[in-house]
């Protein structure tokens, strides 16, 4: 066998792991498996008929739509963000503020073309989104892993672990957070811890990545203003997406930041992908502008209310007894659990086996051997009645496990 | 006080080089200018009727392709490709060896990224495609190019470039080549150049990345086979695009290579934009389904003779013959012009001055050159602007000589 491509790989390629989640599909098609593993939105929410309404747009403006288009993005969708993102970016960002990227996972990227060489440090929450850490790592990050309580990131800690990794010689290039709903955590920031990092931020000179795409899918209590609303220093750049408010398979998401790390990230984005597809930014575009994103938007947080409020029962009901804890999130798709008796790495083989899946917390984790008493359970996805059966196995397993121990 | 970026901004951002073609945008929007600058394809022959009718899938699978979707592709789409491409490919290739990317621009940066430390070398056509250029340059390579000529890429020329990197302690991780209507030169590799080419690949250990954007858009005579059907030793990776042969605002290529490589960028992409727009990818392959790709093809074809058909005779017509070179391509986008009498840095001024526009040739070359030359597309603009576009560049010219 040849090994012309083996033996040409990079550092990165030969390091490279493959994230857990894409590689468990598989293990979830199983017919009859209960998935909480994958952070999908439930198809039902998806408003197919509005969506499809904008097609239209295709024979009336194809010339323009087909043809390549601006590596900033579509400007009608841009202007119809600018406003409908202002009370939350706490003013309406110019369009020099503002790049539409190929969903919001390559803001992740394009911000890693800008601030990272290899070698250069990331702090993140601890656990954090998964593919965060792949586009990071795809540009040879070292991490620092911050924990997070029920508050959001424990930013109390940043300043002693930037100056630690400073006297290391780490260069600390960013901070990325997830405020809203964290993913997998389950928490959000608060206001004081919000503007607790703005000061960190510009006392160290190190920029902020605010992600945020779960922060308009929130089920209880007030929207809190976004850390870039907080910032005056233009040091925070802020990433939302169109995949949990429409549809993920739109690939369709959004960067604001100053304009002159936007337009950084832009001429990157001119060499990796050109420009995100103008077919779909349009009809995205088409969709806001007739009133249907913030008409429709209630529907989906209904809808998931009622699934997250099944889980919690659930876990009330079976998860609680058996001494496991969680943080009841305001909103977004997921429950972060501490399982203080069992390892979910075994629990996650004995959940399989009975049809249910999760996904255990050591992928999230930053930190070696973090996460092993966690776990994240999505409920986006299956109807309550499936979720309170879901819950259920995953309980059986739990015992099971529990007497083959003190066996 | 402003947060200082520039002193934590990464090498690749304070290097950075905007594509010099995306910034000249402007300039040619202004009203009035006739543009060869862009390579862009001919919004009259967007099929857009047909194109339009495709959006039903949105109606008949949208809970399908509004969900996330595979990091691969979509995969009524993969299968449509391993059939559509057989021919080419040689054979039906798996779906383990297809990933749909993000455009075929995405393919040079995912095979990049699996395959480069910084420092580490490239052997490209010089000159080649601009934006990849940009990307390799981005992720820290150094590019070694080589000539062509009307036969294509001069092969011979890299076993001792190899030997010469090699023997400075350097690697050269692949080898980028368009063989088919090579963008800005036009040329097409022949045949035995690409055996020669596949022969060296081997022997040296170095993979191929065959960039094929244009070879659907044949004029006249045969295609040759691709690298990848000639291979022995799954050593190239081929990358296609419905840019030119449907529409280049679907944003959606594809590449096809051995298993082993696929899986590896696959799980690069992941890191990079989950996958393709799964809603794109659903509307290609409802319009692909139904035919329209096979019977629309041929009269975009058509099409783009006829518009270099134009250019050429215009060239005879106006440009002073015994000043400027060129070679007729048989495919693609491009006409590559050199001048040695005339800078193009001062062409560029005056032909600006008389509203036409084209690319100067030295930012194709990923080392050095390209002072005397130019690439003038014919695919964008229409037949009577080709004609006196090219009548504005001959006064340009003559006024420089």
């Amino acid at each position: 066998m040849s090994k012309v491509w083996e033996e040409n790989y990079s550092y990165t390629a030969k390091n490279v792991r493959p994230s857990p989640i894409r590689e468990m599909l598989a293990v979830v098609k199983q017919p009859g498996m209960i998935s909480f593993a994958g952070g999908m939105p439930a198809p039902e929410v998806f408003p197919v008929d509005k969506f499809y309404e904008g097609a239209r747009i295709l024979k009336d403006d194809g010339q323009n739509l087909l043809q390549y288009g601006r590596t900033e993005g579509y400007e009608p969708l841009k202007d119809f963000l600018a406003s409908w993102t202002a009370p939350r970016m706490g003013k309406e960002v110019s369009k020099d503020e503002m790049l539409i990227t190929t969903g919001s996972q390559q803001g992740l990227d394009l911000f890693s073309w800008v601030m990272l060489d290899r070698g250069d440090t990331v702090i993140t929450e601890d656990p954090t989104y998964l593919a965060a850490l792949t586009a990071f790592y795809n540009h040879g990050a070292n991490f620092i892993g911050v924990p997070v309580d029920r508050e959001g990131m424990k930013v109390d800690l940043l300043p002693e672990l930037i100056e630690n990794a400073r006297k290391d010689g780490k260069k600390v290039k960013f901070i990325y957070t997830i405020v809203n709903f964290h993913n997998p955590a389950g928490s959000t920031m608060t206001v004081e811890r919000r503007k607790k990092l703005v000061e960190i931020s510009q006392k160290y000179n190190i920029p902020i990545f605010e992600d945020d795409p779960y922060g308009y899918v929130r089920y209880d209590g007030e929207h809190l203003p976004s850390i870039f609303s907080f910032d005056k220093t233009g040091g925070v750049v802020y990433a939302g997406s169109f995949s949990k408010i429409l549809s993920p398979g739109t690939r369709v998401g959004w960067m604001s930041g100053s304009e002159e790390i936007i337009r950084k990230m832009t001429v990157f984005k001119q060499a990796t992908d050109l420009c995100s597809s103008p077919i779909t930014q349009s009809l995205v575009a088409e969709y806001c502008k007739k009133g249907y994103l913030d008409e429709h938007l209630p529907s989906i947080i209904d809808n998931y209310r009622v699934k997250r409020d099944a889980m919690e029962e659930s876990f009330r009901k079976h998860l609680e007894p058996r001494g496991v804890s969680w943080v009841k999130p305001e909103g977004g798709f997921f429950y972060w659990l501490d399982f203080p008796k069992v390892n979910t790495n075994d629990l996650f083989q004995k959940a399989i086996e009975k049809k249910v899946a999760f996904v255990s917390g050591g992928p999230f984790c930053v930190n070696e051997g973090a996460g092993n008493h966690n776990a994240r359970f999505c409920f986006t996805f299956p109807s309550p009645e499936i979720i309170e059966e879901g819950v259920k196995r995953v309980a059986e397993a739990m015992d099971e496990l529990t007497v083959k121990a003190e066996a | 006080m402003a947060l200082k970026w520039e002193n934590i901004f990464s090498e690749a951002a304070i290097k950075q080089k905007a594509s010099p073609i995306r910034e000249m945008m402007s300039a040619i929007k202004k009203p009035g200018m006739i543009s060869f600058a862009g390579g862009m394809p001919d919004p009259d022959i967007f099929p857009l009727e047909k194109f339009a009718e495709s959006a039903s899938i949105i109606h008949t699978a949208g809970k399908d392709i509004l969900q996330y979707g595979a990091t691969d592709g979509y995969p009524p789409l993969k299968e449509f490709i391993s059939e559509w491409t057989a021919p080419r490919m040689g054979r039906k290739t798996a779906m383990e060896e297809i990933l749909i990317t993000s455009g075929s621009i995405q393919v040079a940066d995912l095979l990049t990224l699996s395959t480069l430390n910084p420092g580490d070398h490239i052997i490209t056509e010089s000159p080649t495609f601009l934006g990849t250029i940009l990307d390799m340059h981005n992720h820290g390579a150094d590019l070694s190019g080589i000539p062509c000529d009307s036969e294509g890429m001069k092969v011979d020329m890299i076993p001792p470039e190899i030997e010469r990197i090699r023997a400075s302690g350097g690697e050269v991780k692949y080898i980028y080549t368009i063989p088919n209507f090579q963008n800005p030169v036009g040329c097409t590799m022949t045949l035995e150049r690409r055996k020669r080419l596949l022969e060296i690949a081997h022997r040296y250990n170095v993979p191929i990345l065959e960039d094929d954007p244009y070879g659907y858009i044949r004029f006249e005579g045969e295609d040759f086979p691709t690298l990848f059907a000639l291979d022995e030793h799954s050593s190239v990776i081929f990358a296609g695009s419905f840019s030119k042969i449907l529409a280049p605002g679907v944003r959606v290529g594809w590449c096809i290579g051995p298993p082993e490589i696929i899986r590896k960028m696959t799980v690069f992409k992941q890191g990079l934009d989950t996958s393709t727009s799964i809603v794109a990818q659903g509307l290609i392959y409802e319009y692909c389904r139904k035919g329209y790709l096979e019977s629309m093809l041929p009269g975009i074809i058509d099409h783009y003779r006829k518009k270099r058909d134009v250019m050429e005779e215009s060239f005879r017509k106006f440009l002073p013959v015994d000043k400027v070179n060129y070679t007729t391509p048989s495919g693609g986008f491009f006409y590559w012009l050199n001048t040695p009498d005339i800078t193009t840095d001062d062409l560029f001024d005056k032909a600006i001055e008389r509203k036409v526009a084209f690319v100067k040739g030295h930012p194709f070359f990923p080392n050095e050159g390209g002072e005397n030359e130019f690439r003038m597309c014919y695919s964008f603009a229409s037949i009577d602007e080709i004609e006196e576009g090219v009548k504005r560049l001959a006064e340009a010219m003559n006024e420089l000589l």
